[in-house]
């Protein structure tokens, strides 16, 4: 298995101060002046969105991982909405994550980018999409079911990147052409992540990933953080607490995952890669 | 038989299966096909407005798995498997199995824009549809998130690939209607 990962409850409260699960909760009203004849909302339902409000922020709190003068950010790190703990109904589950790369004082580079692996269950089995499936690790792995994470159609396995080799709307890609601190050049690697499943009752679902910092100029990785979250069986969601995978390249499983990529890219039967022509990744 | 037939179609409903997998497996469409006049019951039932959606869903999965094929020759049977998928796309739960607009056409999604006919008619009157759509997992998820996918714009995307058009529609959700509305016939 891998390794077991620190998870915390999503909710800031005590169990049993909750309030019953009444469904998604309405969203702060915009502060405007309410017209007259409108009802105004009452002081239970005021108080339960400031409740709200206020475990959002807990939950967004960023995160910062150093890796030796290197820093990875996390923020927003949340669930999505709505998400009570203890709604076991059928209904999205997941995870709104947002992870910036801070380059490294002694890294030069013109692209830094990342890569990204993942494996996602439902009720204990892997749940993998068909782009996926041949790329997946199988139990001759440390683990079965972790992938690299690319959208079906797309040829690169940098997260985020289009097949004309720009950023996608969900990636920022970063560079650091100079080793001189007081240098201007410097833009840092960001991507987000809104990770959704759907949920049936009763039933758990996890997700797992390791963002890993890729500096593409090189072809070295620069470590890779850790995140994911679970629902269990009674609907309650908890947060992986984030945290630093691995320093440098990536290793185990997420070394296999990034093998089964290439091999997914030799695959005479090109409807079972990922695109056509699907590129390969270096493997450290 | 057709009580035996419908119990094959409503062992479990087709909006719960995962993702990407078939609504029946091998097995159940081998025991449909083992009823007499099962394929034409299914034609039917695909075809039926009043149905259940899930049981039309079913249908047209079953039809649609290899074993049963003289349907394939009839345009009419065509257009009942292509408007029981239609529907099933509005109602469906998870969307990753008809595609992502502008980047995949998923399992089912390939299938109804190979139809030989009844595709355009049936995903028109989609094209008004502006219920967002469901996608699960991770960057699939992340880019719908951000560009705000309705089932216009899949019904939108699918057509184009069915007529063998460019999709080159706006990020933005507004204008993109203007070019699904060139897709109208």
């Amino acid at each position: 298995m891998h390794k077991q990962q620190q998870r915390t409850s999503a909710s800031p409260e005590p169990a049993g101060s909750r309030r019953a699960p009444v469904g998604p909760a309405p969203l702060p009203a915009p502060a405007r002046a309410v017209p007259a004849g409108r009802p105004q909302a009452s002081p239970d339902a005021l108080a339960g969105i400031l409740a709200r409000t206020v475990s959002q922020r807990t939950l967004a709190r960023k995160k910062t991982i150093k890796n030796g003068t290197a820093t990875f950010v996390i923020d927003p790190y949340k669930m999505h909405l709505p998400n009570e703990d203890g709604d076991d109904t059928d209904r999205q589950v997941g995870v709104d994550v947002g992870v910036t790369y801070v380059p490294a004082k002694n890294v030069t580079s013109d692209k830094i980018a990342f890569v990204q692996t993942i494996k996602a269950t439902k009720g204990g089995a892997a749940y993998l999409f068909d782009n996926m499936k041949a790329r997946a690790t199988d139990d001759t792995s440390d683990e079965a079911g972790w992938a690299v994470d690319r959208v079906a159609g797309r040829k690169s396995p940098i997260y985020g990147q289009d097949n004309d080799d720009s950023a996608s709307g969900t990636v920022t890609f970063g560079h650091r052409k100079t080793r001189k601190w007081w240098s201007d050049k410097v833009q840092n690697a960001m991507m987000r992540d809104y990770v959704k499943l759907n949920r049936v009752k009763g039933q758990a679902v996890t997700t797992d990933a390791v963002s890993w910092a890729f500096d593409e100029t090189n072809g070295t990785y620069l470590g890779g953080v850790s995140w994911g979250f679970s629902t269990d069986s009674t609907g309650t969601t908890s947060l992986m607490a984030p945290a630093l995978e691995s320093a440098g390249a990536p290793t185990g499983v997420h070394k296999t995952a990034l093998q089964n990529w290439n091999a997914q890219a030799d695959l005479q039967d090109v409807s079972q890669r990922n695109s056509p022509d699907q590129a390969k990744i270096v493997v450290p | 038989m057709a009580d035996d037939l419908l119990a094959v179609l409503d062992r479990n409903s087709p909006f719960d299966a995962f993702a990407e997998e078939p609504a029946l497996d091998a097995h159940a469409v081998s025991e449909l096909a083992a009823i007499d006049g099962a394929e034409g019951r299914l034609v039917e039932l695909a075809g039926d407005p009043a149905a259940p959606p899930a049981r039309r869903y079913a249908a047209a999965e079953a039809l649609l798995q290899g074993q049963l094929e003289d349907w394939r020759s009839s345009p009419d049977s065509v257009r009942a498997v292509a408007d029981a998928l239609a529907v099933s796309l509005r109602e469906d739960t998870s969307h990753n199995r008809w595609g992502l607009p502008g980047h995949f056409a998923g399992r089912l999604g390939k299938q109804l824009v190979a139809l030989p006919s009844g595709v355009d008619e049936a995903l028109e009157p989609l094209l008004d549809d502006n219920a967002p759509l469901v996608i699960e997992g991770s960057e699939a998820a992340t880019i719908n998130e951000m560009a705000h996918y309705r089932i216009a714009d899949l019904a939108a995307y699918l057509l184009s690939l069915h007529r063998g058009s460019v999709w080159d529609a706006p990020v933005k959700p507004s204008k993109r209607a203007k070019f699904i509305a060139r897709l109208k016939g």
